[in-house]
């Protein structure tokens, strides 16, 4: 009885400079700061580039650094820059994973590092169509929340490719000469702009066990006040220090939450083991439609 | 008194959300977005209702009195919990006494 539980938000601050680190920074992008510059915004990677982001998010001038090619440059501006300006202009824009599921989506949420992208290639590679691996652009219809993923896209660590596409290597390119990721070409692209927005069905939220040796496929219903949470501390934000901005998108994703189903999902990190975890996704989404 | 609520926890203490802060309702639970720390915090349907006396101007005895009628508890043991809370809400700033 009357517990209080808590949970951070941002990473931490540098009063010296950044406004905050940002919490959707990915392990391997764990260098970014975002500065004010006048009235404009400079989103900075260090080492390897700047973007200068207006105040309204309606410009975005790239300054990337010597060395910078243009894999890297792309991969900064898909992955990391556009989806804050877009939730800068008022988009909720989670970072995660999305599949199709019979006629929805389903999105996969996680820190970096919890199998986002693998699980989401694992159903790929299942025959399920994949909606992105990387951005999610949630959209409140009044009635239903859908899902417009941002770009289909796979960006795989080498062992995670060999081990999904054993039998069908893909065509790779490299994500950023940073990084030994590697992006999976699609034979055909595959019309998922804002017009091919899907119901979302469930969000997942991608746990371990506390037990590495556990080998158990664990789901379980999250309430309403931890999908909130889980939404907030996803969503993509330029600056997480606009307490408008955040009193706004805290206010849509409160309306969204109790319209979106939510689990927390556990299970082995082996990747013999992810046609089982598809088939519990699977099992639990069908229940409930 | 037996088990009396901490000091800073005067019967006759009222509270308001700091300005700093924003709160949503959601299902029977509650979500507390903390501005200045960009913390989150979680409220169970007790805490739920504890926060919204606490939002109304009651005192803190007239929580407990109110709590009391609500829930199948000793007025002891819900006095403790309560100012548990109370203090808790304080000293994470979520929550401030009207002087």
């Amino acid at each position: 009885m009357l517990s209080i539980s808590e949970a951070r938000h941002d990473a931490g601050h540098d009063p010296a400079l950044a406004i905050a680190v940002d919490p959707t920074a990915t392990m391997e992008e764990n260098q970014i700061s975002v500065l004010r510059s006048g009235p404009d915004y400079l989103l900075r990677f260090l080492g390897l580039a700047e973007f200068r982001i207006s105040a309204d998010a309606g410009q975005v001038e790239a300054m990337p650094h010597p060395g910078c090619n243009q894999e890297t440059l792309t991969h900064l501006l898909l992955d990391q820059v556009l989806p804050r300006v877009l939730g800068h202009r008022g988009q909720v824009v989670l970072h995660g994973g999305a599949v199709r599921v019979g006629e929805g989506a389903v999105a996969f949420l996680g820190v970096s590092g919890s199998g986002k992208s693998t699980l989401a290639a694992s159903f790929q590679e299942a025959g399920f169509e994949l909606l992105s691996d990387d951005g999610l652009v949630l959209i409140d219809d009044g009635n239903r929340v859908l899902v417009s993923p941002t770009y289909q896209s796979l960006r795989l660590w080498p062992e995670s490719i060999q081990a999904l596409f054993d039998r069908h290597p893909p065509r790779l390119a490299p994500v950023a000469h940073y990084s030994s990721k590697q992006r999976v070409a699609f034979s055909q692209a595959t019309d998922v702009g804002p017009t091919a927005a899907l119901r979302l069905e469930a969000i997942f939220l991608l746990t371990e066990h506390e037990d590495e040796l556990d080998e158990r496929v664990i789901i379980m219903a999250a309430g309403p006040a931890a999908t909130l949470m889980a939404l907030m501390q996803n969503a993509f934000r330029l600056d997480v220090a606009d307490e408008g901005r955040t009193t706004r998108l805290f206010a849509a994703a409160g309306d969204m939450a109790e319209r979106i189903p939510v689990y927390s999902l556990a299970y082995p990190r082996d990747f013999m083991q992810l046609a089982s975890v598809r088939q519990a996704i699977v099992t639990v989404v069908k229940e409930q439609q | 008194m037996k088990n009396a609520m901490p000091g800073r926890l005067h019967p006759l203490a009222r509270f308001t959300p700091s300005p700093k802060v924003i709160a949503k309702a959601i299902g029977d639970e509650m979500v507390i977005l903390d501005l200045n720390s960009s913390t989150y915090f979680g409220l169970d349907p007790v805490g739920v209702r504890v926060w919204q006396l606490m939002s109304e101007n009651k005192t803190m005895s007239g929580i407990c009195e109110t709590l009391v009628a609500e829930y199948d508890v000793t007025h002891e043991r819900l006095q403790q919990d309560v100012a548990r809370l109370v203090d808790d809400l304080l000293k994470r700033k979520l929550m401030t006494i009207v002087e």
